[in-house]
């Protein structure tokens, strides 16, 4: 990478594990974790009965500009809320150039809210009651709202941020399902590094907390059927994991710039790796992040003797930890040589776009405080993952660089490192 | 940027799927007579929406064009588009398969989402509505007997980038992203960064999307973005910059580029199409509805396209606009070509080839940019088709109604997405210096 450095300034967390950096540092140093049954959702007789679901969240303190709200899905609003934060955590609010500064956020696939069809589909019936899509056409259609559309565009968080913010330079949009908050932060520090930008707003956001969303994991069978001690990453009873819903947003910035304006920085992204790894593309990618993990330690030039911790995808779920647990052996070494390595599923939920973003906001904890949160529920480690996992409480040790590993469904992974807040 | 001298992209090979031709030469072929492939809509009964055409892909075997993914199930049309596409382009670029670089050859898609199982979605919304709600119990319980794992795991926006990644062994950067209508330029755009920065030296880059399905349809005909008042000449909907525009019609397809690192292209002597000399990437941050009225991203991302590029306005000999045949797009864009292009915006060949294919959405840019290339490689710049009634507004060379022979150099390609997410490219002839 070129000589501008990028530094982390801000960070705002909308999450079922607190809402706001400081709520969710707390939560994840008390390991307390998000995860319960739903309160927004019936899901008696489904066979997962847990989420990790974001509650007391504010659209009216959190989105600026409040008669939006009704063109913004839920996931819209906490991508929103989570970047107010994080300008708020940052100082920046108000402060930002337009021109100099980006977007990147990942999104999910997103899906309309049942209830919104609902009320149209049941306009477009035939005589027996069926839906008919001529009458769909004629009379259920029209009733729709009519931005509707607007509402589930994965890229309209990114357009709203740049709306709300003024934020003119260059703006995307990343789905790359699980690794797409990952990218997302990746490829922003590249923008800023080839001199695009001097700012970068970053993260991701998800909300599949929806009927269908969760049809569809389970559908697949990667949701956990226990109620509870799960999900259990690296646990030889893991039996997939709960889904989560929330946003997460960074201030990157050029150190140079950062350092202008005085302002306190949270950590250092040093490096950013992503590959693709072969196996069937329907499966979570089998390589568990090896090539993207040693690509990112390339990318920093960094040794993987001087990560401090590894905060791992960690799913719970059955073949991809076991590869992940390879992935990490064969990048770190032996248990005994690893870094400490830890998995924060249990405490946010799966949040498919957003769940890499969240593990650098944690492994900003690490690198300022010193604080690892553990890895609850693997009370019987899987004698197959060789992992030197946190398990019990998060004590205070010194970590110089954090490293976070995303791998998806469709193959793709993703990695980022992370070091101290220069001095 | 930084001194040293910057890694330069050349294309090698590209390959489409349009409604006018599945391939780059039929296609070019119908751009070039100023065919519409614009139709009733075949795929789903849209007889009784307010806009009842499209441009739809014709209909053919993946197996015939690439036979390895022919026995695979449940692959949606955005994916086969992609997979059909990435062979051609693969193909002419003459690189061997698997790739010999691996981990050095990367796929940087801007696919959109696949369809939705909308009849059986809609059956089970309908069959569980109790009290103005869907009683999610009964959801839930019948949606795990009644919907397809794979069928929904498909829809995902990332799994177009993994099968192409899968087809040609390339285990290096894999992304996707999905900024509506500039997804697959960015895609572009981004790629060509990623050689650049020495992060690959092989990108599969562009888009595939199909949104010509019930929600689709619904989605942007409640938003008044589609033509209406065609379902009856449907050749005449798509009028890019015509007085009498009324909306875009929606198009299908797939666009796919190999960028390549021009030394590696060149020490294994392939043929170079051009190569990407500019990519600019702003956002409008005005509204998600309209575009800034004076085109203000738009020409922002102009500007920094020419910037990276390192040209000026006067050498840019064609502009395939993004031209979507909307009231506002056609007008604010032309403002934003002549901000940035002065006087010279006047005696530039602009064409939106969407009066011909519709709008591919994420696919657009992509295709578009292929367009430039093949403008460039022949000297024939497509049409703007349905142009008989000047807009004072749009008082740009628009090619109209018949391609035109023209000596193209440099080529712009504007892509602008819903919710203000513009991307520009700048494609050039290889040329040495």
């Amino acid at each position: 990478m070129d000589n501008r450095r990028i530094v982390i300034t801000g960070i705002g967390v909308v999450s079922a594990a607190g809402i706001g950096r400081q709520a969710y540092w707390d939560h994840l140093a008390a390991a307390r974790s998000g995860i319960g049954p739903p309160t927004s959702l019936d899901l008696s007789g489904f066979p997962c009965p847990l989420v990790a679901e974001v509650k007391e969240f504010d659209p009216r303190r959190l989105v600026a500009q409040r008669k939006a709200v009704k063109v913004m899905c839920r996931e819209i609003q906490f991508a929103v809320g989570a970047t107010q934060l994080a300008l708020e955590d940052a100082g920046l609010l108000g402060h930002l150039e337009p021109e100099r500064t980006g977007v990147n956020f990942g999104a999910g696939l997103m899906v309309s809210d049942i209830d919104e069809l609902g009320g149209a589909f049941g306009r477009s019936l035939d005589d027996k009651g069926r839906f008919e899509l001529k009458r769909f056409g004629r009379e259920g259609l029209a009733s729709l709202f009519p931005l509707w559309l607007l509402k589930y565009l994965p890229n309209m968080h990114a357009c709203h941020i740049s709306i709300f913010y003024d934020c003119q330079g260059p703006n995307n949009t990343i789905t790359a399902g699980d690794c797409s908050a990952t990218q997302a932060i990746g490829e922003a520090m590249h923008v800023i590094a080839r001199g695009d930008a001097d700012v970068f707003l970053a993260g991701g956001a998800d909300g599949k907390l929806t009927p269908l969303n969760l049809l569809r994991y389970e559908l697949l069978g990667w949701l956990t059927h226990r109620r509870e001690g799960t999900p259990a990453p690296f646990d030889r009873r893991r039996d997939g994991f709960v889904v989560g819903e929330g946003a997460v947003c960074f201030v990157l910035e050029e150190l140079g710039h950062a350092r202008r304006r005085q302002a306190r920085i949270l950590g250092e992204l040093i490096g950013y790796g992503c590959a693709w790894e072969p196996g069937e593309v329907r499966r979570h990618a089998q390589g568990g992040g090896e090539p993207a993990m040693r690509a990112a330690l390339e990318d920093a030039g960094a040794d993987a003797e001087e990560v401090g911790v590894a905060f791992a995808h960690g799913l719970g779920l059955g073949s991809a930890d076991l590869a992940e647990a390879r992935a990490l052996e064969r990048v770190f070494g032996p248990q005994d040589q690893q870094p400490l390595v830890t998995a924060i599923k249990p405490l946010t939920g799966h949040v498919s776009a957003a769940a890499g973003g969240l593990e650098l906001a944690a492994g900003c904890l690490a690198v300022t405080k010193g604080v690892v949160p553990p890895t609850l529920h693997c009370a019987e480690p899987d004698p197959e993952c060789h992992v030197n996992l946190v398990r019990d409480g998060a004590g205070e040790r010194q970590v110089r660089l954090a490293l976070v590993n995303s791998f998806s469904f469709g193959g793709q992974s993703s990695a980022l490192l992370l070091r101290e807040p220069p001095q | 940027m930084s001194g040293r001298e910057r890694r330069r992209v050349v294309v090698t090979g590209f390959g489409m799927v349009t409604p006018l031709g599945i391939g780059v030469e039929p296609t070019w072929q119908a751009l070039a007579e100023g065919r519409s492939a614009i139709a009733p809509i075949r795929l789903f009964d849209a007889s009784t929406y307010p806009t009842s055409i499209a441009a739809q892909v014709p209909d053919y075997e993946l197996a015939d064009y690439v036979p390895e993914m022919g026995a695979r199930d449940h692959l949606g049309r955005n994916e086969r588009f992609t997979l059909t596409a990435a062979m051609e382009a693969y193909r002419a670029s003459g690189l061997p398969r698997p790739t010999p670089l691996p981990r050095r050859t990367g796929v940087y898609l801007g696919s959109g989402e696949g369809a939705m199982d909308f009849l059986n979605f809609a059956a089970l919304v309908v069959n569980n509505w109790r009290d103005g709600h869907v009683d999610v119990p009964g959801f839930l319980a019948e949606g795990r007997r009644k919907l397809n794992a794979i069928v929904e795991l498909e829809q995902e926006p990332n799994m177009p980038a993994g099968y192409v990644a899968q087809l040609f062994g390339a285990q290096g950067y894999n992304s996707n992203c999905l900024t509506a209508c500039a997804a697959s330029s960015q895609a572009i755009g981004e790629a060509t960064d990623i050689i650049r920065r020495g992060d690959a030296d092989i990108m599969i880059a562009g888009g595939s999307h199909s949104m010509i399905h019930p929600l689709g349809m619904a989605g942007f005909n409640l938003l008044t973005a589609l033509a209406v008042g065609y379902n009856e000449e449907p050749a005449r909907a798509s009028r890019p910059f015509d007085l009498r525009r009324e909306g875009f019609v929606l198009g299908e397809g797939a666009g796919m580029l190999i960028l390549e690192e021009l030394e590696h292209a060149r020490g294994r002597g392939a043929h170079l199409h051009g190569e990407v000399l500019g990519y600019g990437s702003t956002a409008d941050a005005f509204r998600i509805t309209d575009s800034h009225p004076e085109g203000r991203g738009a020409e922002a991302a102009m500007r920094a396209a020419l910037v990276d590029a390192g040209i000026s306005p006067e050498e840019i000999d064609y502009i395939n606009a993004h031209g979507t045949s909307t009231e506002v797009n056609d007008r604010v864009e032309t403002k934003a070509i002549k901000t940035v292009l002065g006087e010279r915006a006047y005696r530039v060949p602009v064409s939106s080839t969407k009066s011909m294919m519709g709008h591919l959405i994420a696919a657009a840019g992509a295709v578009e940019t292929i367009i430039c290339l093949l403008a460039i490689r022949d000297g024939l710049v497509p049409p703007t088709i349905n142009y008989e009634t000047p807009d004072p507004a749009c008082d740009l060379d628009y090619v109209p109604n018949a391609a035109r022979r023209a000596a193209v150099r440099a080529a712009m390609s504007n892509s602008f997405g819903f919710g203000g997410q513009n991307v520009c490219l700048v494609l050039r002839r290889f040329e040495e210096h």
